[in-house]
This record gives structure tokens, C-alpha cells and sequence, in this order.
């Protein structure tokens, strides 16, 4: 196989793109969508992240009763001390709680510290080195210092979620989206229009014609998907560096979904728009087919959060690139052996 | 060069269970213009796109430029310029992109091709039209661009389907004194038409074609065959007695009238015209004109086609 000719026909679609007004605007709006889609995203999480917690107040505790190493049930406890105890379906007022388990409990005026709060109502408390969250825990008008697990942290593993995984899926849905709508006007286009027979008396071979195609319709997906990359970053960690005090991205995962993984699903992505190319006859028919070609991607990084892997790794990344390069080399044959001259002037309308 | 340009042997192709061509053989060699004749589906583009390897042959096989079309396809490739019946160019690009692109997939060296464009534009007379997208075109220029790319990399055979269908007369005089100035030049051509005005300016051989080949020679040798020669006589009094006088001479196949004329079958006119004429004036008559009847290709197909059509 000659590169060379290869080459030849990708910028002879090149061209073609560049007249096309219609590719040219949908191809700018991918990148300016996604990046103000990123933005907003990750920005509002970024300050809510970043707020500072409220300087704890004096709560003016008057100790009477002290508790220690008791199980509480159906009680309230009023201006008490409780250490290394368990309160169940309770009332807490002005108290002091210390390293302890409060499940159903309505707290009022207390300072808990170094607590796990299940299914509670805190009014007008401090909560410090605590833990809450599970089922629902109502606050009103109470702080929460020190290294206590909630809503603070909650934002931050959020906006973690939604910068490391969520917009990366969406960059790996771009990349096999996109090819959809290049190779529907490079392959089925070159149908529709007849300028299959003239190239096809060519001494160009199905390889170099193949894969003419295929770059044709990598390089501008993939150059697209790094400007997008590319603003994507700069606008995040200009919004969000003075709020949290770091750059979000890029990191070791985002590298490598976007330098590995991406180009790895995209030319799959146009492997088999290739295929439902070869197999149907006009560009309606082939567009409603790619759309669905999103779904198997789609379903495969589905896959990795349910299964408990949860945000998506480098691991995670490497197995989907090497079994998506499977498929690809799968797709690849296919394509080849499927690539039948006849077919195209016979069949192809 | 050696051998023939192409060599077509028992060629035949079907489609489903429809038979396009069948068992359809001929030469052609370098140098010559060969037109393909034959009604609408008579199988000339089927006929053609298996030449150009477009199309696998059902059974039979075809050498074109000393290749195999079946085995050396890309070989093959390399040799030919193919006008497809559908010019299918490139809508948004200009004529030069679509001309510069099949000048470099053919690998014509940059610094020749576009002299070359350059050229075959010129002397299409579409040259000032280069910088326009094809989607502006009219299709007879539209088909005009095909031609030149066609022979953007100056191939040694070229394939025509139908090259003047869609034109206009200037323009079909434009592109036909163009193929006559690349046969001139000694291109080898193998042309599809049903102008048969234009196969006989332009072919040195005809096939005629009708699924299967019907007929195949020059239009001369064709007409040779089909009928026997005749001189048309035409005297200022058409009279019985004349006829009943030639009968009688040796050489004389037969006699007709039509429309006042005397058209007379012999086998050698060039021979026994003056013969003829002499009993003619013994025989009282006064002669106008004599001359020998020609048949033109149009005679030839329409009798080989309603014979074919009849069978
Ligand atoms: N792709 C195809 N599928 C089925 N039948 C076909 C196909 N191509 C051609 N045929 C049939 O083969 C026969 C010959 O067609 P072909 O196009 O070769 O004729 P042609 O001589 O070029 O006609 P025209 O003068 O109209 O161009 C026709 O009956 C046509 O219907
Ligand atoms: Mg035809």
C-alpha cells in the first residue's frame, strides 16, 4: 500500500470539507459546546468546593450529666455529656456529644464531635470530625468544622467525578459521534454522487482508497476533539485555579483518554461507519445506523462505574483501549474483505 | 508496443439471470478508434466497465494494453482513461482540484501536470471556467471537464461512453474534432455511442452490439458484406426498355427502380461501369449522373439491428 495515495485522497475530502459550510459549522459548534458545557459544570462545583467553613461559635455549654460508654434509647438528654455511647430515637439538647453514634436524633444547641449521624435533625449545632450522610441528615443553621465528611467534600469528589469522568465520556461519545457526520458525506457522498466509477478505474488499490478514507475522516475529528481538549482546559483551570488553589486538568487520566483512548474509538467509530456504508444505499439510512453505533460505546463505559469501578482510571482505560484495538483489527479485515468494487457500482445507489 | 490494445474474448456478463453481453469477442489494436454501436441496453457500458475491471466478466476474457483484466486489474488500471457514462465529478471543488487529483493519484510529477490541465482545457475551450465549482457547470461542460480528466495522465487507451451525449452541436463538434486530433496523435480509443454520425467520423471500426456483437469490421467492409455493390443511375427519361437492356449484359446481378432511379447490383462496378453506361446510351437513353451507391451506417444498423431484433 502506497501512503502516498493514500493521502492523496484525504486531502482531495479535505478540500471537499473546506467547501462544505454545513460540515464547517457543525464540526466549530463540537468544541464551542463543549467547552461551555464543561464550564458550566465544573465551575459552580469548584466554588462550592472551595468555600471556606464558618468560624465555630461559642455555644455556651452548661455540662450536668455525663454518660459514658452507655446505649441511649427513647431518651432526651438535656445539657449532658456523652462519651463513647450510642443515642437511638432521642432528643439532644445543649449537650456535649463525643465520639459517638446518633441514629434517629433531633439535636438542638450541641457541639458533636468525632460523631456518625444516620437519619438525623441538627438545629443550631456544631458538628466537628464527623461523619454524616447516611440517609438523610437535615442541618439548620449549624457548623461544620474540622475534618467532617459532607457536604463540602461532597462537591469536591463531585466536581471530581464530573471533570475526570463525566466530561471524558463525553469526549469519547465526541469521538465516535463525530465521524458520523464526515464519513456520511465522504463515502455515501461519493456514492450518491457517482464519483465512485471514475476513481474506481484509478489504479489506486481498495487498501490506499480505504484508508484515504479513514484518514480523511480522523484528521479533522481528532484535530477537532484537541481544540476542544485544548479550551476546554484552559477555561476550566482559569475559572477554577483561583477557587481551589490547583489546576483540576489535565492529569494522568485525561492524557491518556484523550492521546490514547480517544484516537483508538474514533477510527473504530469510522470502521464502522464504513461498514453500514458498504451495507446500505443512501445517506438517511446510513446516519440513522451510525447514530446507533454510539450505544455499544456508550454501554462499555456504562459498564465501569456499575460494576463498582466507579470514576474511570488508567487501568480502567488501558483494558477498553486494548480490547477496543481487537475490535478495530476486527473491523479493519471486514472492511477490506467487504470492500467489494462491484457491489459499489451494481448496488450502491 | 506490441499486440493489440485490447483483446476481448467471449466476454459475456449477467446480471441476476438478465444476460447484458453475451459471448461479445473483438480486437482492437494500437492506434485505432473503435466504436461500440448499439440500441439503449444493448450492453456497451457493461460491455465497457468489464474492459476497465469495473466489472468482473461472468465467463470469457479480456486483455487490455497486454493485461489481464481479471488477474492484473491494477496493471490494467494504470493504462487506461475512463469517461464514465455519469461524469461524476466533484460538486464543490473547481475543475482544476478535481483535474490536480486524478493527475496525482495517477502520479503525473507536479511540475507536468499542470502544463498538462492547462493544455487539455485550452484546447476543450473551457480554460477561463477553471477556478469555477463543478456544482456551476452546465453538463456539457460538466462533461467536457470529465473528458480532460480523463486524459489527465495521458493514458495509452481511452474509454468513451457516450462523449458527446449531453452536448450540444458546438460543443459536440468541439469534443469530436478533439478525439479526432488524439487519434491523429495515435491514440488508442474504444468509444460507446449511438450517434452513428459520429462512429463513422471518427472510428476506423465499428461493433455493432445487441447483447451480443452483431457485427464488427470497418463501416466499408461491413456494407461490402451485407450487400452486394450497386451503381445508381440516373437517366433524364427512366424508361421499361432500359432496364430489359442492361438485364441482358453478363455482370449484371439485377436491376430496381427507385424513385426514378436505376439502381443496378454488380459484383466489380469499377470494372463494368463504363460497360454499363455504353449500353445505355446504344440503348437510346440519355444519363444524368452515374455514380456508386455508398451505404451508410445508418443502412448498416438499422438492418442488423431489426435483423437481430427479428430473430
Ligand atoms: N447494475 C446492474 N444491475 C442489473 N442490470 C444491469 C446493471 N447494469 C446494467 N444492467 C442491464 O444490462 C443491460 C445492458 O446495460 P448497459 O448499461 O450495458 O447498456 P448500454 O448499451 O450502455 O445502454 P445505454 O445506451 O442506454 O447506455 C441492460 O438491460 C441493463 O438493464
Ligand atoms: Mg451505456
Amino acid at each position: 500500500m502506497r501512503m502516498r495515495k493514500a493521502w492523496i485522497v484525504a486531502r482531495k475530502d479535505f478540500s471537499e470539507f473546506r467547501a462544505n459550510k454545513h460540515i464547517i459549522a457543525t464540526l466549530a459548534m463540537m468544541p464551542i459546546l463543549m467547552s461551555v458545557f464543561s464550564v458550566l459544570i465544573a465551575v459552580p462545583l469548584a466554588s462550592l468546593a472551595s468555600q471556606e467553613p464558618p468560624p465555630e461559635p461559642d455555644l455556651h455549654l452548661n455540662l450536668l450529666v455525663f454518660y459514658d460508654h452507655v446505649d441511649l434509647k427513647d431518651t432526651t438528654l438535656n445539657n449532658a455529656w456523652v462519651n463513647f455511647s450510642t443515642v437511638l430515637n432521642g432528643i439532644v439538647n445543649v449537650s456535649y456529644i463525643n465520639n459517638s453514634t446518633l441514629t434517629n436524633v433531633i439535636a438542638y444547641g450541641s457541639l458533636l464531635d468525632n460523631v456518625s449521624i444516620a437519619n438525623g435533625i441538627l438545629i443550631g449545632c456544631v458538628l466537628r470530625n464527623s461523619q454524616y450522610g447516611q440517609n438523610s441528615t437535615v442541618m439548620i443553621d449549624t457548623v461544620i468544622s474540622g475534618t467532617t465528611t459532607g457536604s463540602r467534600e461532597l462537591y469536591k469528589s463531585l466536581l471530581d467525578l464530573m471533570t475526570h469522568s463525566f466530561l471524558l465520556y463525553f469526549f469519547f461519545i465526541m469521538a465516535v459521534a463525530m465521524p458520523t457526520t464526515i464519513a456520511s458525506y465522504s463515502f455515501v457522498g461519493e456514492k450518491t454522487n457517482k464519483t465512485l466509477e471514475p476513481l474506481l478505474s484509478t489504479p489506486l488499490t481498495d487498501g490506499e482508497l480505504l484508508f484515504g478514507k479513514y484518514i480523511a475522516v480522523f484528521v479533522p475529528v481528532m484535530s477537532l476533539i484537541l481544540v476542544a481538549f485544548a479550551i476546554m482546559t484552559a477555561l476550566i483551570d482559569l475559572l477554577t485555579a483561583p477557587l481551589l488553589g490547583y489546576l483540576l486538568i489535565p492529569d494522568a487520566v485525561w492524557l491518556v483518554g484523550v492521546f490514547v483512548l480517544t484516537p483508538i474509538i474514533c477510527i473504530v467509530g469510522i470502521a464502522m461507519n464504513v461498514y453500514i456504508s458498504s451495507k446500505v444505499n443512501d445517506v438517511r439510512t446510513a446516519q440513522q445506523y451510525s447514530a446507533l453505533i454510539v450505544l455499544p460505546v456508550l454501554l462499555v463505559f456504562v459498564i465501569g462505574p456499575v460494576t463498582g469501578m466507579g470514576s474511570i482510571t488508567v487501568g480502567f482505560m488501558t483494558i477498553i483501549a486494548i480490547a477496543f484495538l481487537g475490535v478495530l483489527a476486527f473491523l479493519v479485515w471486514l472492511n477490506l474483505r467487504r470492500f467489494n468494487r462491484e457491489d459499489i457500482l451494481t448496488s450502491w445507489k | 508496443m506490441s499486440g493489440l490494445a485490447i483483446q476481448a474474448r467471449g466476454l459475456t456478463r449477467l446480471f441476476g439471470n438478465k444476460t447484458a453481453v453475451q459471448d461479445v469477442s473483438f480486437d482492437v489494436a494500437w492506434g485505432q478508434v473503435f466504436a461500440l454501436l448499439g440500441p439503449n441496453g444493448a450492453g456497451k457500458t457493461t460491455t465497457m466497465r468489464m474492459l476497465c475491471t469495473l466489472l468482473r466478466p461472468t465467463a470469457g476474457t479480456a486483455e487490455v494494453g497486454g493485461f489481464d483484466v481479471t488477474t492484473q486489474p491494477i496493471n490494467v488500471r494504470e493504462q487506461l482513461g475512463l469517461l464514465p457514462e455519469n461524469p461524476g465529478l466533484y460538486e464543490s471543488l473547481s475543475a482544476e482540484r478535481n483535474l490536480r487529483f486524478y493527475g496525482e493519484i495517477y502520479g503525473v510529477p507536479p511540475s507536468k501536470l499542470q502544463g498538462r490541465i492547462e493544455e487539455i482545457l485550452k484546447t476543450l475551450e473551457i480554460y477561463d471556467r477553471r477556478g469555477d465549482k463543478i456544482a456551476k457547470f452546465s453538463k456539457g461542460m460538466r462533461q467536457k471537464i470529465a473528458i480532460a480528466r480523463a486524459l489527465v495522465h495521458e493514458p495509452r487507451i481511452l474509454f468513451l461512453d457516450e462523449p458527446t451525449a449531453s452536448l450540444d452541436p458546438e460543443a459536440s463538434k468541439v469534443v469530436r474534432d478533439f478525439i479526432l486530433q488524439l487519434k491523429a496523435r495515435g491514440g488508442t480509443i474504444l468509444l460507446n455511442t449511438h450517434n452513428l454520425y459520429e462512429a463513422q467520423r471518427l472510428s476506423d471500426r465499428v461493433g455493432i452490439m445487441n447483447t451480443r456483437l452483431v457485427a464488427f469490421g470497418s463501416p466499408h467492409d461491413l456494407a461490402d458484406r451485407m450487400w452486394s455493390r450497386s451503381t445508381e443511375v440516373t437517366l433524364k427519361t427512366p424508361d421499361a426498355r432500359f432496364v430489359t437492356a442492361i438485364e441482358a449484359l453478363g455482370f449484371v446481378k439485377g436491376v430496381r427502380r427507385e424513385d426514378g432511379r436505376l439502381i443496378v447490383s454488380m459484383d466489380d462496378p469499377d470494372n463494368d461501369n463504363p460497360r454499363l453506361a455504353e449500353a445505355l446510351v446504344r440503348a437510346g437513353a440519355e444519363v444524368v449522373s452515374m455514380k456508386e451507391r455508398e451505404h451508410s451506417l445508418e443502412d448498416i444498423y438499422l438492418k442488423l439491428i431489426r435483423g437481430d431484433e427479428a430473430k
